[in-house]
């Protein structure tokens, strides 16, 4: 048995008031993979990010070969031949291969630089992670795959023991997935070890041997790839659920609002079909990067045209309806509050506005500011907004009032469909029991709702009905009165099948 | 694919063709505008734009841009200048001209690099500034060179000026410094991204600061040039120059987005198409404002040639 060479032990770190990791604990042995894993915010990044020197941690020790190590810079930890390929790919376009392999160390002559030696070096190093790219040739057509080689051939150079790939698979095709789980193998073989952080649960079981689970800013299992499944690792990362209450009574109105059929949008969305009925809260369960966002993006239009039939209920009647409709008539919460939601530096009232704007404007498009106030007071007294006035900035706003403001903008445009993705991500439990309460009185009002959370609890509490989505697909419906197990299976299965 | 690979060598190509057709078209008015004689004499006449393009061109390549340029070459000029006027040897004044550039160019780099000021607004404001600190030294006078610069201005080797040699000289240092030096390397990474550059560990602060520095300093090596061609420092020096210099840079096929393009042949190019037609004209006894229009339009056509580009990578991709 080979021996650790990497030890993090009791690692702690807070950002302000949020812990984002409590005793999380980690070993590496000399030439293995270890996959990383755990539902979203459960804390991998935040501990690859101080093992990577990119955050230093508050509490706990760092041991490489046995020797206590202090990391504060991502060239602390090179030097102790830690090198971290980030999910962003750091590709410069008009630069050659061999150029953007070289590009922290170029080898040169009185200054100048030696293109002839950098190109058989690249070459050699390609050619060890078993791939031919021509070290000539500009990046700028390269696949993400090959892009991705770049990167790792550029990490190689500084002769790495440990090499982090973060979701090194996100956005590679079937193929390219597996060039890469050959370059992991080889670079194993030469006694380099590997941390994968993937959300792909199967993929796991291709190359990694071993599983750490986090969970809640710990790491709660270590175990070997042998000794474990894909339904315990499902399990392990969500957690036990404490006792569900449904947050309102099953709905029985049976109206189809909309209906989608073999929705098909490149390769984000295969074949959805689904039925939502008025004033149903349907949740959708999936894990992150199963394409739960791609289908409700690809609904109403966001990504692209996708292919397939939607039609919406007008009048009693089902009626086939253009994308560009469904996104009048719909709000969207995004999944990324601070990016997409909120315009940070602008105040609430013109944060309330702009998706109001015809509501209050004058003829010829002038804005009545009594309105734009008004627009904004009805937000903040509906919402209880904690807010000195409404001309404060929405960036001075703690993450709930914040997510508050996107609801209280959404519901002035009185929508039909409401698509909650995330939306009590980062928020405190009371302000996630509150973003709750609000979605059920909507739909008991008839909106119809889709609901995205990783958080099985909430998503339990609030769905009158459930979608499973797994690798792009929708692959199953489950009903209300689901158990955990039943949802969880669910996932673990279809992810299974689809390893097979 | 095919196609648009063809259609992108079309236009990567577009400026040579339409400088060669246009030199022609002059030819078959006037045969002498191809003879050695007015050949050199042009290479002669654009030395000095060329020299200040060059220091653009490795300021476009990041992705920003050095509006003051016309003006550090009128204070760095001003100033020595009035040095010679009170009998400083020629080679401390020169020494002097291509300190102030690199000084002037240093107080863009820092009011950039550690002010965080965006480069089109720092270098407006320095632009201005500037040229009243230009006009200031001179007192907005014409100031008369000495006769030994003046010769120096009109100084040639046979046919061929000193002028045009130095320009040679220093668009091809530059142009090995940004495609053979980690310095030049790093200006690319910039030029694609600069958040990217940064996250990789390059040194994008010093980079920045540096090649403003080298613009600055170049600047000030065309408006010496400059002046002695015309033996006199005005207040006009190096006004709209800056402006030339981008349009230069442009219809050399240099990216203004960044991290594309050749400085060496980019900028010989682009200066030689605007010198080709203002030669041209003059030849043809056309109004000089007439140049004006027709260099507008060659750069629009030049921004729209880059556009139609852009758009087909971004299809490809």
């Amino acid at each position: 048995m080979s021996k650790s060479i990497l030890k993090m032990h009791n690692i702690e770190k807070r950002f302000g008031p949020i812990t984002a990791l409590s005793h999380a604990n980690f070993e590496l042995k000399k030439g293995s993979v270890v996959a990383l894993v755990g539902a979203n915010g459960a804390g991998k990044s935040t501990l690859m990010n101080v093992l990577g020197g990119i955050t230093t941690q508050d509490n706990g020790q760092i041991l490489i070969n046995d020797e206590k190590v202090d990391f504060n810079s991502p060239g602390d930890a090179a030097r102790y031949g830690i090198q971290f390929v980030h999910q962003e790919l750091s590709i410069f376009k008009t630069m050659t291969v061999a150029e953007n392999i070289f590009i922290n160390k170029f080898p040169s002559k009185y200054g100048l630089i030696s293109k002839h030696m950098m190109e058989t070096t690249a070459t050699q190093l390609l050619a060890e992670l078993g791939s031919n790219l021509n070290p000539k040739h500009s990046v700028e057509t390269l696949s993400t795959g090959d892009c991705q080689m770049v990167v790792i051939a550029r990490a190689m150079l500084g002769s790495p023991k440990i090499l982090i790939l973060d979701e090194p698979t996100s956005s590679l095709s079937k193929y390219e997935k597996e060039k890469l789980n050959d370059v992991i193998r080889r670079l194993k073989t030469s006694g380099v070890a590997i941390i994968y952080i993937s959300h792909f649960i199967s993929e796991i079981f291709e190359v990694c041997d071993a599983v750490t689970v986090m969970r809640n800013g710990a790491t709660i299992s270590s175990q070997t790839i042998n000794e474990t499944d894909n339904a315990t690792i499902i399990e392990l990362m969500l957690g036990d659920v404490a006792s569900i209450e449904k947050k309102r009574k099953q709905e029985k109105n049976e109206t189809i609002f909309l209906s989608v059929n073999k929705l098909q949008n490149e390769n984000k969305v295969q074949e959805a079909t689904f039925i939502l009925n008025k004033g149903e809260i349907l949740g959708i369960w999936g894990l992150l990067g199963s394409g739960r966002t791609e289908l409700v993006r690809s609904i109403i239009g966001l990504d692209g045209r996708p292919e397939g039939t939607i039609r919406i209920n007008k009048n009693g009647k089902l009626s086939p309806i253009s994308v560009e409709y469904l996104s009048q008539v719909t709000a969207y919460v995004s999944e990324d509050r601070r990016g997409e939601g909120v315009l940070l530096p602008m105040s609430v009232q013109k944060n309330t506005a702009l998706p109001n704007l015809r509501k209050v404007s004058r003829s010829l498009g002038i804005i009545n500011l009594e309105k734009v106030r008004n627009l904004a007071k009805r937000v903040i007294d509906s919402l209880s907004v904690k807010v000195s006035s409404s001309d404060q900035a929405v960036s001075t706003l703690s993450g709930g009032n914040q997510q508050k403001i996107v609801f209280g903008k959404w519901l002035e445009t009185e929508p039909d469909l409401l698509i909650l993705d995330e939306p009590t991500r980062g928020l405190d439990i009371s302000a996630k029991g509150e973003i709750l309460k609000l979605a059920t009185n909507l739909a008991n009002a008839g909106v119809s709702i889709l609901f995205i959370s990783s958080e099985l609890e909430e998503l339990m509490k609030i769905s009158d009905r459930y979608l499973i989505v797994s690798e792009r697909h929708v692959v199953a419906e489950l009903p209300g009165n689901s158990t955990q197990d039943s949802l969880i299976s669910a996932l673990s299965k279809t992810s299974q099948g689809s390893a097979a | 694919m095919n196609t648009s690979i063809l259609g992108n060598r079309i236009l990567d190509f577009a400026f040579p063709i339409f400088l060669i057709l246009v030199s022609l078209g002059f030819a078959l008015v006037e045969p002498s505008f191809l003879g050695l004689g007015n050949i050199f004499g042009m290479l002669h006449a654009m030395a000095p734009i060329a020299i200040i393009s060059t220091g653009m061109a490795l300021i476009v390549m990041m992705g920003k841009l050095d509006i003051s340029l016309g003006s550090i070459a009128l204070v760095s000029m001003g100033v020595s200048a009035i040095m010679l006027q009170s009998d400083y040897s020629l080679f401390t004044a020169i020494l002097i001209t291509f300190l102030v550039g690199a000084m002037l160019g240093a107080v863009n780099g820092f009011v950039i690099c550690f002010l965080k000021v965006n480069p089109l607004i720092a270098t407006l404001g320095t632009m201005i500034a500037f040229r009243g600190l230009g006009n200031q030294i001179t007192d907005a006078q014409v100031v008369v060179l000495p006769d030994s610069l003046r010769a120096l201005g009109n100084f040639s080797f046979g046919a061929i000026f000193f002028d045009t040699v130095i320009c040679l000289l220093l668009l091809t240092t530059v142009h090995l410094l940004h495609q053979r030096t980690k310095f030049g390397k790093i200006i690319t990474a910039i030029g694609n991204d600069e958040a990217t550059a940064q996250r990789v560990g390059l040194p994008v602060t010093q980079t920045v600061f540096f090649s403003f520095v080298i613009a600055g300093t170049l600047a000030s090596i065309g408006g010496f040039f400059a002046s002695a061609q015309v033996g006199a420092v005005t207040s006009f020096l190096g006004k709209g120059m800056e402006f030339t210099a981008v349009a230069v840079v442009v219809v050399g096929g240099i990216s203004l987005f960044g991290g594309k393009g050749s400085i060496l042949w980019g900028v010989i190019l682009g200066s030689l198409t605007f010198e080709v037609i203002r030669s041209g004209l003059n030849y043809l006894g056309a109004n000089p404002y007439f140049y004006q229009l027709i260099g507008g339009v060659v750069i629009f056509i030049a921004m729209y040639a880059a556009a139609i580009k852009l758009g087909r990578s971004a299809n490809n991709s």
